[in-house]
Order: structure tokens, then C-alpha cells, then sequence
């Protein structure tokens, strides 16, 4: 399939079906979406809408059942597992909703975990480093440990983290799930001022509306399958 | 690679109480595999030692024949030229010769059989240990005394200064001959054999009664090295097995000794397996709580992009680190243990084992191996029993790991 060098992601007809015991469950029914770069789209849903397990199977976590997905121009089903890791590493800046951060390491090696993964040169490391806490307004936060920060400022870390390597995409599964509304805001206010700064897609899932406020493009998932789309300005 | 041992190191001490039992555990196993060693190779020594410093020697030699028959006319043959080439053999510090008998000891109160041993007293004390026994009266020194242990001379009611006879029969013609000794000294050297049925008096003595003047049945030698007796028997036995001469080093002549010191090395192998399948049992089940504790964690790290091979090994460098740590405390522990025994040590005196009695307290050796091969093969033990909960983190789906919540 061509692919246009600005979508990101491309699912087509994916399904996702578990095995619980001796019942299927059809997580994922059949979603077909384009990502394209620069976006900051949230992926809505109530629990058990599937928003997880399409995030999963979108980033090559897991591996569809049916249908095909594309990420940054490469179809996933054709990677070995090997190729996946380094695919994904290099081109995904994952966020999840709580203990994102390992907490025997500091916030400044924590950053900068995927880049020694990419053999990238400590002293280059380090730069990116104050770099990207200077954006995240964390500067001088280097040393402490996550248990030293609070819950924002740890997701904070996580977007850093994220971010550092200017992956493709920057998937969040319900990053705010464990924040504050106000926090939740603020961290959503953050993300997209990256988003609009970079260029740099972000595909987040959530259930607060107060989140899903701040995403320019919404779609809507229910039972497994997106069943519309919003755009917001 | 740097940057997975420090995280390595630092994940053990998360839970720091768990991994202080867990290195106690493998530490204790490892001091206790350093004490054992320290005190069976200290307790082999004191065997060997007891077996051949009291009277037995490192080696002896003999006339083919002479230790199956006790046929006192089986003198060695060529004694000079053998005792020329003992003197100029670098390996041996001791050499003494001797004279032995079957005899019959006799008091007013009570006659005993015995054996009687003709000893070059000058010789004598420095290679066995009945000087050091003495517990009344004075070595042998001249015609007319005799030694004995303490219990002959229970059962025959003598003290020192005291008169026996000695009745033995002349070798070659069997004729009975009888002497009267004075009992000189008495002595008291813990093996039973040895203090209830023999008796010293001097070399020309002996080889007068038995009609052997300048003849003997045995040369007893002790080595500069009591290990050249293990390392070098089949040497020493055919170098000096000629003329009709017989030589066996302490290996063939007590070898109920040398399968006593076999075993010790097979109890030691089979403490060493006991204590690492405590080890196995205590690493699997730390890194398994651990692992199962970080189920999140590790899909995350998986996530971002860590190789199933770099959460193998991580987990690995966790074992490797929990391993020193445990063999730094275990290498205290030992080191206190050994050190302790190798001070006040054991006392086992008196006790036989296998035919050979315990003449001295039992100290701990330090050995190099305690502190190297045992701490080495901890270290790769823990290690390699780590690949099977490495494995299972490595394994495990990333998926199923992010649905686990602390």
C-alpha cells in the first residue's frame, strides 16, 4: 500500500480479539483511522471501549488479530520482534498513566534511558537532557529521584522522556488518569504547546472531558470501534 | 552495559530488608562452606598427622614379607646401601630404624602380650611422638629401661623405676628369651593399640635379644613435606622397593587413612551441593517476588524499546549484584569463623576415627581456595540459576505486563 509521507499511523480494518477463559472478546472491531503528523488527537472512550488495546496494537505492543496498521511508513506485521523493539524505540515516545518512571534512577537518567538504548553519546545525552527539562519547566530537577516529585511533575518527566529522541509519534494511554484536574489541564496545556512548537504527533487516549477539551481532533470509540470524529480548533 | 549493573545494583537494594535475608542467606551458606573446609581440611591434617607423626612415619620399609608375617628373621636387606641413598634423598628430613617383635610383658601382678620396639632413642624423638607423651619417668635412653603406655602399665600394676620381663623369641631359632627391664618412663599418646600393647626399649638391646645385630625390620622416614607422601607415593615406592625391600608410604600402609581423607573431599562436595540448593531455592525466590513486583515496570521498559535481552540482562546483573553483596558479608562471616577456629579450635583428643585417633586439637586451615573458587563459584552459581526468572521476565508480554498495577 502507498503510503503519503505525512500519516503517521494507518489502520485498516484492525481487530483485536482476547481469549478470557473460554470466552472471545472482541476488544477491538474493525477501526480504520489515519494519523498524520502534527496532530494531537485523543482517543475517547468509556472503560472497556478499547481504547488501550487499539493504542497497543497501533504502536506494535500487540499484534492485531485482523487488518493492518503502518506506522511511520512501515507495516508492522511484516517486522520481526527483534526489529519491532527497535522500531518502536525509535519511533515511539510512550506515556503512561502512572509509575511511567523507573525510581531507582534519577530524572535525569531516566530521560535519557532510551538514548543510551540508541547508543547515543553521554555527553549528547546530557544536553538533550537540559534541553528538554528546561521546555518541561523542570530545570534543576536532574538529580532527584521520581519519589521526590510529585504526580505532574513525574508525567512531566514521562513526556520528557518521551520527547527526548523526537520519535514520530508520542502515544499517552490516559495520562492524567491518576492527576488532579488541574494538573490534568496544565499537562494537557504543556503537551500541546510542544505539539504546536515541534510538530510532533500526539495520539492520547482519555475519558475526562476536561482533557479531551484540549485535543484538536476527536475520535470517538465505542465497543471497540471508532464510531465518530470531532475536530476542535 | 554500565548503565544496566547500575541499575542492577540499585534495584537489589529497593527492597533493602528482602535482600539483606537473601544475601544472609547465601552469605551464612558461604561462610559456613569456608568453616567446614577450613575445619575438615584442619581435621585431615590432624589425621594424617595423628596417623603418622605419633609413631608411624610418612613412609616405612620393610623386607617383603615382614609386615604379613611379623617373622622376626625378615631383616631388610642391604641396610647400608638403602640408608646411603635415604640420607642423600632431598625429600626426606627424618629417618629412623627399628626393631619389633611380638613379645609377652610380665609383673608380679600380671603378664600381657605386646609388642616390643627396639628404637635408636636419638632417632626416635624426632620422628614419633612418645617423648611428648611422657607422663612419668624419662624416655629410653640406655640397656636395661624400657617404655611403656600408661595403660600396659595399669594392667600389669607398675609404676616407673619398677621391674618387668620381657620374654620374646630369638629370631631364626624361636628359642624363648627373657630380660628383666626397669620401666623408665610412661606414656600416654591417645592410640589405644599403642598404649595398652607396646613397649620401647633401645635398638642394640633388641637386636641382641633377637640374635640380629646390626639388622633391623623397618626404617621409618618422615618427609620434608607430608604431601610428598600423596603426591609422590608411586615414586617413593619404586625407588626404594629393591633388594628384596618392600617401600610403602602411609597412603598403602594405612589406607583406611587415605580413604578417610577421600571422603572428607566428597563431604565436602556434597556440603558445597547442599548449601547451593539453599542458595538456588533463596535467589529464584527473591528474583521471582522481585520480578513480580515490577511486572509494570519491566512492560514499560519493554515498551520504550529494551531488548528482551536487556531485561535478561538485567535481571542477571540483579543476581550478580545480590552475589557480591552476599559473598562480601559471607567472606566477613567465614573469615570470623575460621578465624576463631583456627585460635581456639576443636578438641577431639582421644577420639578414634577409622583406626586413627585424634592426638591435638583440631584448628581451622585458611586456604586460598575459600576465598577464591568458593566465593567464584557462588558468584557463577547465583548467576546462572538468575537466567531462569531472566528468561520469564524476557518472555513475558508487554501487554500483559502494562495491565499489572502496583
Amino acid at each position: 500500500m502507498e503510503q503519503c509521507s505525512n500519516q503517521v499511523i494507518v489502520a485498516k480494518n484492525v481487530k483485536k480479539n482476547y481469549q478470557q477463559d473460554s470466552i472471545v472478546v472482541e476488544a477491538v472491531r474493525g477501526v480504520n483511522l489515519t494519523i498524520e503528523k502534527g496532530e494531537f488527537t485523543a482517543i475517547v472512550g468509556p472503560s472497556g471501549s478499547g481504547k488501550t488495546t487499539l493504542l497497543n496494537v497501533l504502536t506494535g505492543l500487540d499484534t492485531p488479530t485482523e487488518g493492518e496498521v503502518w506506522l511511520n511508513g512501515r507495516l508492522l506485521s511484516e517486522m520481526s520482534q527483534r526489529e519491532l523493539c527497535d522500531f518502536r524505540r525509535d519511533n515511539v515516545g510512550f506515556v503512561f498513566q502512572a509509575y511511567n518512571l523507573i525510581p531507582v534512577l534519577t530524572v535525569e537518567e531516566n530521560i535519557e534511558y532510551v538514548m543510551m538504548l540508541q547508543g547515543v553519546s553521554k555527553n549528547e545525552r546530557h544536553r538533550r537532557v537540559v534541553d528538554i527539562l528546561k521546555q518541561m519547566g523542570l530545570e534543576g530537577y536532574h538529580n532527584r529521584f521520581p519519589t521526590q516529585l510529585s504526580g505532574g511533575q513525574q508525567q512531566r518527566v514521562a513526556i520528557a522522556r518521551a520527547m527526548v529522541t523526537k520519535p514520530a509519534l508520542i502515544l499517552a494511554d490516559e495520562p492524567t488518569a491518576n492527576l488532579d484536574s488541574k494538573t490534568s489541564r496544565a499537562l494537557l496545556d504543556i503537551m500541546r504547546k510542544l505539539n504546536e512548537e515541534t510538530n510532533m504527533t500526539f495520539v492520547f487516549s482519555t475519558h475526562d472531558p476536561h482533557v479531551v477539551d484540549r485535543a484538536r481532533r476527536v475520535i470517538i470509540l465505542e465497543d471497540g470501534v471508532n464510531v465518530r470524529e470531532e475536530t476542535r480548533n | 552495559m554500565e548503565y544496566y549493573l547500575k541499575l542492577a545494583w540499585r534495584n537489589i537494594f529497593r527492597n533493602r530488608r528482602r535482600t539483606f535475608l537473601t544475601g544472609l542467606i547465601i552469605a551464612i551458606g558461604l561462610a559456613m562452606i569456608m568453616f567446614m573446609d577450613g575445619m575438615i581440611v584442619g581435621m585431615k591434617n590432624n589425621i594424617i598427622s595423628s596417623g603418622t607423626s605419633s609413631f608411624l612415619g610418612d613412609a616405612q620399609i620393610h623386607r617383603v614379607g615382614f609386615n604379613e608375617s611379623q617373622d622376626t628373621a625378615l631383616t631388610i636387606n642391604r641396610l647400608e646401601e638403602l640408608k646411603e641413598a635415604l640420607l642423600k634423598d632431598e625429600s626426606i628430613s627424618v629417618l629412623t630404624e627399628r626393631v619389633l617383635s611380638f613379645a609377652t610383658l610380665s609383673s608380679p601382678a600380671d603378664i600381657n602380650s605386646i609388642v616390643i620396639c627396639g628404637v635408636d632413642p636419638r632417632k626416635e624423638k624426632f620422628l614419633s611422638k612418645m617423648d611428648e607423651g611422657l607422663i612419668e619417668g624419662s624416655y629410653v635412653s640406655k640397656e636395661g629401661d624400657i617404655m611403656i603406655g600408661d595403660k600396659l602399665a595399669e594392667r600389669l600394676e607398675v609404676e616407673s623405676g619398677d621391674r618387668v620381663i620381657l620374654t620374646l623369641s630369638e629370631a631364626g631359632s624361636g628359642e624363648l628369651i627373657q630380660e628383666m627391664f626397669r620401666v623408665s618412663g610412661i606414656y600416654r599418646i591417645h592410640i589405644e593399640e599403642m598404649d595398652a600393647s607396646m613397649a620401647f626399649i633401645v635398638l642394640s638391646q633388641a637386636q641382641k635379644l633377637l640374635g640380629i645385630e646390626n639388622e633391623i625390620h623397618e626404617i621409618a622416614v618422615q618427609f620434608k613435606d607430608f604431601k610428598y607422601a600423596i603426591e609422590n607415593e608411586k615414586t617413593f615406592e619404586q625407588k626404594y622397593s629393591e633388594y628384596g625391600n618392600i617401600a610403602e608410604t602411609w597412603p598403602s600402609l594405612i589406607p583406611q587413612l587415605k580413604y578417610i581423607i577421600d571422603m572428607t573431599d566428597i563431604s565436602i562436595g556434597l556440603l558445597v551441593l547442599l548449601v547451593f540448593a539453599v542458595i538456588v531455592f533463596g535467589i529464584i525466590n527473591t528474583l521471582f517476588m522481585s520480578l513480580y513486583e515490577r511486572t509494570f515496570e519491566f512492560g514499560v521498559l519493554r515498551a520504550v524499546g529494551t531488548r528482551p535481552g536487556g531485561l535478561r540482562k538485567l535481571i542477571v546483573f540483579e543476581a550478580g549484584s545480590l552475589a557480591v553483596y552476599s559473598i562480601i558479608i559471607g567472606i566477613v562471616i567465614g573469615t570470623a569463623l575460621n578465624l576463631f577456629g583456627s585460635l581456639v579450635g576443636m578438641d577431639l583428643t582421644g577420639v578414634e576415627l577409622a583406626g586413627t585417633t585424634f592426638t591435638s586439637r583440631i584448628y581451622t586451615a585458611f586456604k586460598a581456595r575459600q576465598y577464591i573458587l568458593h566465593p567464584l563459584l557462588i558468584f557463577a552459581f547465583t548467576v546462572l540459576v538468575s537466567f531462569y526468572p531472566a528468561n520469564h521476565a524476557a518472555k513475558m508480554s508487554i501487554t500483559d505486563a502494562l495491565r499489572k498495577t502496583m
